[in-house]
């Protein structure tokens, strides 16, 4: 008799076992699927042999996103244009456990030298040249570190640009270092982006030197 | 000698010369009608002369913009025709296309008008008067509105109301305010403490607008009485420049939900509800979208993208196929187009483009597929919009010191200041009353 109550034992352990491991499963499949549209081999956003990255259509599957989006090959590879998603945490919305943006400051002291603004080109949304590049490795060194700490990461234009457009390049600017952020290690629910056009000028004036500090990404923190 | 040196100086001059005379065709001959507006004739009213001449300033205002007529000056011998009847052949010899007559007895006003190429006569109902401007300036846009249907057969576009932001020149803060078509009843409608921009009509006394009240711009909804918004689309990240189709099932933004500037388009039900996800529309590598556009039928959008260098305008159809669409190249004229605003009609497009370092408003005609410059002159023109008409537009002009808006028609060109005040205008839309 103890035998039967034994093997019951077993085969309900095992049952149970192989039970919670399949839902595991389904539970990876779904997670990567939510976000498989953003996943290539060797991003950021899980292994390169997860279930979604190896498979085209679940990549850009409309199911559990917020939006329908385009299935072109070119936009599969987000990451090759160093696109990333926004993050799942809305700031000031009830559950984030992030307040509104007016909580957001612009960092002091030791932190100013590390949140530094960085440069871009005319009507250009990619940082060239090696101090913007190593001024993003150390926000991203800082955040890696600092996981309790957000960051609105700010999009800005010179004032020579119409003013519409302005607002899609500023959008496009703070998206661009996002994206090197979240490249480098930094988990993406701590990244916010905002443009503000050509509207909060760095510098007032109207020539080059107005125009270059201008075109910038600027950085706005809150820590926990 | 001195003649020969004279030569060579000239000849070496000239490329320098002409590099500075880049000049581009604009219509000049006239397109306007003569059209005499007799003095508001008083009878048996107790009306102040000055309460009347503030009439006829508003109907004058209205005849002379309405892309039709020119107002001629005043004449005492053409006042005193206007005590009788009026006769066609008399005003035609004179030259006068068109007349029009007014009575104000007791407290209405009665509007007579003539055509000297046909003799047609037609008097319009009389329309009451309270004595307040303020008030009455509407009755007259009405009646404007009659006119141009009787003489010209166009759609209104005096009685309609055009909807602009203000931004205060010491904080990042704007607000959304409305005027009449001639920029007068300016009043502020929303009172967010906030960053608004972009306005759209959406039906009645309702409006679409990208507000930072909380933070990231979104996309939300207000009426006019109220002017509190309630946000609209339930998507991530930045919304910006929202535009809907005529007949408001379709809405289009730009939103970067996805990681870039992508264009979306967002299916509304009849009753306004949202149908389905926002769809992705396009996007492109390494490039951003901007200002969307509805052709009249919601079948296309034009809008402006950087993907193959500087920003110009694109057409594409409006679909649900999950691919993107190859993208039509509208705007080759120019190296640097912006803020397309297609016609009521469906037969133009309006731009802004970079011309000789200075913004103009250009026209695109998709019969000819011709594009011409509208505007001339100083100041960075940009966000044109459309009056029912297709033929006049509202756009912000822009200098170092100043931003306000201005108006302009297809046959009158030069542009007419109608904001005044502090503050930068910009983003007009216009809409029906």
């Amino acid at each position: 008799m103890r035998s039967i109550y034994l093997s019951l034992f077993i085969v309900s352990l095992v049952c149970g076992i192989s039970g919670c491991k399949k839902k595991k499963n389904d539970d990876v499949w779904d997670d990567n699927r939510t976000s498989g549209h953003y996943k290539i081999k060797g991003s950021l956003w899980g292994s390169e042999d997860g279930i979604a990255a190896s498979d085209k259509d679940g990549l850009l599957s409309p199911a559990d996103e917020d939006f329908i989006p385009l299935k072109d090959e070119d936009l599969k590879a987000q990451f090759a244009d160093k696109a990333t998603p926004q993050s799942n945490l809305i700031p000031g919305e009830q559950g984030s456990g992030i307040p509104s943006m007016e909580m957001f400051r612009a960092p002091l002291s030791q932190l100013a030298s590390i949140f530094r603004n960085v440069l871009f080109n005319t009507d250009d949304h990619i940082l060239r040249g090696r101090e913007a590049l190593a001024t993003i490795d150390s926000i991203a060194d800082y955040l890696v570190e600092h996981p309790n700490t957000y960051v609105f990461i700010e999009g800005h234009a010179d004032e020579r640009g119409p003013e519409a457009y302005n607002l899609s390049l500023g959008a496009r600017r703070a998206n661009y270092v996002r994206t090197l952020l979240v490249q480098r290690g930094v988990n993406h629910d701590q990244l916010h982006t905002i443009s503000y056009g050509k509207e909060k000028p760095a510098i007032l004036g109207h020539g080059a030197d107005a125009w270059t500090k201008n075109r910038r990404a600027q950085f706005k923190i809150y820590q926990k | 000698m001195y003649l020969r040196f004279v030569t060579i100086f000239s000849l070496l001059l000239f490329p320098l010369l002409a590099q500075e005379e880049i000049r581009v065709h604009l219509t000049t001959e006239s397109l306007l009608s003569p059209l005499y507006l007799g003095t508001l004739q008083k009878k048996q009213s107790s009306f102040g002369e000055e309460y009347l001449q503030d009439l006829e300033k508003v109907l004058k205002f209205d005849l002379q913009y309405n892309g039709h007529t020119n107002v001629i000056a005043k004449e005492s011998e053409k006042e005193k025709l206007l005590l009788g009847d009026l006769q066609p052949m008399t005003w035609k010899k004179m030259g006068v296309a068109y007349v029009v007559k007014g009575i104000v007895h007791d407290h209405h006003l009665t509007l007579i008008t003539l055509s000297t190429q046909t003799g047609r006569q037609k008097s319009f109902k009389e329309i009451p008067l309270t004595g307040e401007i303020a008030q009455d300036r509407r009755q007259i846009h009405k009646l404007a509105d009659a006119i141009n249907q009787e003489l010209f057969s166009t759609s209104n576009f005096a009685n309609t109301h055009i909807l602009y932001c203000v931004q205060g020149s010491d904080k990042f803060a704007s607000e959304i305010w409305q005027c009449d078509w001639d920029g007068k009843n300016a009043r502020q409608v929303t009172k967010e403490h906030s960053y608004c921009v972009s306005p759209v009509f959406l039906s009645g006394n309702r409006f679409i607008y990208v507000s930072y009240k909380n933070g990231q711009p979104k996309i939300y909804i207000a009426s006019l009485n109220e002017g509190v918004g309630k946000r609209l689309v339930d998507l991530k990240g930045n919304q910006l420049l929202p535009a809907l189709t005529p007949s408001r099932n379709k809405l289009a933004f730009i939103c970067d939900a996805a990681g870039r500037t992508d264009l979306f388009v967002q299916p509304f039900s009849q009753d306004g509800q949202e149908m389905g996800k926002p769809i992705q529309l396009f996007s492109y590598p390494r490039s951003t979208q901007a200002s969307p556009t509805f052709s009249p039928d919601g079948s296309k959008i034009a809008f402006v993208s950087d993907k193959d260098g500087p920003p110009r305008v694109y057409i594409i159809p409006v679909s649900d196929s999950g691919k993107r669409a190859e993208a039509q190249l509208i705007t080759k004229q120019n190296k640097e187009s912006s803020c397309p605003a297609w016609s009521p009609d469906g037969t133009k497009l309006a731009y802004s483009a970079k011309t000789n370092a200075i913004r103009q408003i250009w026209i695109y005609d998709f019969k000819t597929g011709e594009e011409r410059q509208l505007t001339s002159g100083p100041g960075n023109k940009e966000n044109p919009c459309w009056a029912p008409d297709s033929l006049h537009l509202a756009f912000n002009s822009t200098d170092p010191l100043s931003s306000e808006i201005y108006l302009a028609n297809l046959n009158q060109p030069e542009a007419i200041k109608i904001t005044h005040g502090p503050g930068k205008k910009h983003y007009p839309t216009w809409g029906r009353k």
